[in-house]
């Protein structure tokens, strides 16, 4: 019987581990989670930028940017449609973040035909001041 | 890429190559390339004598008299050579590829190539992109007006044939036809005094080609493009001349020479030949490497190889050429600029006059070529360019209009110095011969990726054979 006793006690402690072991998971996913909104925002702005067609815009997310470049390209584009998913987090810092996403992006020319393109790119994210912005594209 | 295009594309093509691959086929009565000297040494000939009795019948004629050393024969050769060599190498238009866009990482966006549209008959620097393929055709007609300055269509090109040292004064029957002649040479046209007459052969030709030039490029790399030309060639000969017996010797003998027996005032009569081809011309092999960039322009290599699979004896190609051409472009703003400079090596070959020694086409030159031009973006659809276009034909021999002196006699005693007369005729000489051409036209994007391009070319010189102006049109689509 004591015998029986002490398996039931054992079963329980392993049963009850994997709840002890997650309470600091649960813990940390508000970080996780607030990293995440982070650039899901910052590529929020990015893709806006890009498909609102605006060099200075898109300055303002992405800083490094050849302005004078992405104007001339624009100036070819009647439209541009932008989605940006599969937003990953690869690593972070205080101020700093790798992402993961897919770029799709769908050209509507002012000469030439509709054409579309995805990519998955890894870019670097900045703290800058109260700001996030894209400091640079890994690929 | 859209797969109803694909398959329109594989059918256009193959039919086009299909045809171009069949062999050339020709109408008239020779080889186009033998035409013009079976024209002026052959067929210039006066009637068999219905009776017995000396013929002057292939007395003017070097190919009938069998006299390569006639030195008609080089005169003929060389303006043969030069219709041949021009006809045979005569610029298509280049396949750009119109316009592509390509993503570009550094910029996280799509970005054109170049604002313009690209031009007409020069290289710009620009490649396709990485499995990018473009496609298209260009079809150009070229009708030429004069050689080297002198008008091919009003018969103001003459030739000077003169009589075969036949004879010899001999003691024959003294009595006309045969003047006391033997039928053996004596080295001099001077005696038996009819040898000094001669036959001016007025030229009047025209000459047109036709050619539809089927072309595809294809991105290997971002760098690298390869591609091909495959050209499809109609060349039309229309040639005649008006023979005109100049009695120097004879005018108190007008029997001797004429071209209708027994009738002293038949000093003239017309000549024609006629004939065109159509096949393949050479098959062009294009290759071109983006060797450097700079904001919306760049340095790119090109080398194209141009294989001789046009038919030579009928003006359709034959030449076998390699061509290495430097590019340099910009193309950022509206106004985009481009030069080329190229060299093109030749393989030394050349076809004769079936039946004779005579060369109808000559060795292919040696081309030092030089384009430079813009084009201005007048619109996204719209892009208007112009082009100069040079080419120098290395040792293509010239020809120089001279006075060429004939001496004769006049029956009975001698005199001297013999009588003499001048005819201003072609002397060919050695030399390179410079073309330029200027162009000008549009490009134009009505819908989709593709391009619909129409320019003129214009020659600047008039120097060789010189076209007028000439349409090019062109259909090009980026897949």
């Amino acid at each position: 019987m004591p015998r029986r006793f002490l398996w039931r006690v054992f079963a329980l402690i392993v049963a009850l581990l994997p709840l002890g072991a997650g309470t600091p998971v649960a813990a940390q996913e508000p970080a996780d989670r607030t990293l995440d909104a982070v650039a899901r925002d910052v590529l929020q702005r990015y893709s806006a930028a890009l498909a609102s067609l605006d060099a200075d815009a898109v300055k303002k997310v992405q800083p490094s940017i050849d302005v004078d470049t992405l104007k001339q390209a624009f100036k070819q584009m009647r439209s541009l449609d932008v989605a940006i998913d599969n937003v990953r987090v690869l690593s972070s810092g205080s101020a700093s973040m790798r992402v993961s996403c897919r770029v799709t992006q769908t050209l509507t020319p002012k000469a030439g035909a509709k054409q579309t393109t995805t990519v998955t790119r890894v870019m670097q994210l900045r703290k800058q001041e109260a700001l996030w912005i894209i400091e640079g594209f890994e690929r | 890429m859209d797969h109803r295009r694909i398959r329109t594309l594989i059918v256009v093509w193959a039919g086009a190559v299909g045809f171009a691959a069949s062999p050339a086929f020709a109408q008239g009565q020779t080889s186009l390339s033998s035409l013009l000297p079976d024209l002026i040494l052959r067929d210039v000939t006066l009637p068999t004598p219905t009776t017995p009795g000396l013929s002057h019948s292939a007395h003017f004629s070097p190919f009938g008299s069998d006299d390569p050393d006639n030195p008609e024969v080089a005169i003929v050769e060389s303006v043969n050579k030069l219709i041949g060599d021009q006809l045979a190498s005569f610029p298509i238009g280049s396949s750009t590829g119109g316009f592509t866009y390509t993503f570009d990482p550094g910029l996280g966006t799509f970005r054109r190539g170049s604002s313009s549209f690209g031009p007409a008959f020069a290289e710009r620097a620009t490649t396709n992109g990485r499995h990018r393929f473009s496609a298209g055709f260009n079809y150009q007609h070229v009708s030429y007006s004069s050689i080297e300055g002198s008008n091919l269509g009003d018969g103001s090109i003459d030739f000077y044939l003169h009589h075969e040292d036949c004879c010899s004064a001999g003691s024959g029957a003294v009595a006309p036809p045969f003047f006391g002649v033997n039928q053996t040479p004596d080295g001099t046209n001077l005696s038996p005094f009819f040898e000094g007459d001669v036959i001016q052969a007025a030229l009047s030709m025209r000459i047109t080609s036709d050619t539809f030039a089927l072309f595809g490029n294809y991105g290997v790399t971002n760098r690298l493009d390869v591609g091909i030309a495959v050209p499809i060639v109609r060349v039309s000969l229309d040639a005649k001349v008006l023979a005109t017996i100049i009695r120097l010797s004879t005018s108190s003998n007008p029997l001797i020479h004429t071209f209708v027996a027994g009738d002293p005032t038949a000093t003239q009569k017309t000549f024609a030949r006629s004939g065109s081809a159509t096949g393949l011309g050479d098959v062009l092999l294009r290759s071109k490497y983006r060797v450097a960039d700079f904001p919306g322009g760049g340095v790119a290599v090109g080398l194209d190889l141009r294989l001789p699979t046009g038919d030579e004896s009928n003006l359709l190609g034959g030449s076998t050429q390699g061509k290495i051409t430097l590019i340099g472009s910009t193309g950022q703003s509206r106004l985009a600029e481009h030069v080329n400079a190229s060299y093109t090596l030749s393989r030394k070959n050349g076809t004769t006059v079936p039946g004779t020694a005579i060369v109808s086409t000559g060795d292919f030159p040696d081309e030092i070529g030089y384009a430079g031009g813009a084009e201005f973006v007048a619109s996204p659809r719209l892009t208007v360019l112009g082009d100069i276009v040079g080419r120098t034909l290395r040792k293509a021999g010239r020809l120089d209009m001279m006075d060429k002196t004939f001496q004769y006699e006049l029956p009975g005693p001698k005199v001297l110095p013999p009588h003499m007369s001048q005819f201003l005729e072609f002397q060919p000489r050695p030399g390179n011969l410079n073309l330029v051409f200027g162009t000008i036209g549009a490009k134009y994007n009505p819908r989709g990726n593709l391009l619909v391009t129409a320019s003129l070319l214009m020659p600047l010189t008039d120097g060789g054979l010189k076209s007028r102006l000439s349409p090019v049109v062109g259909i090009d689509f980026a897949f």
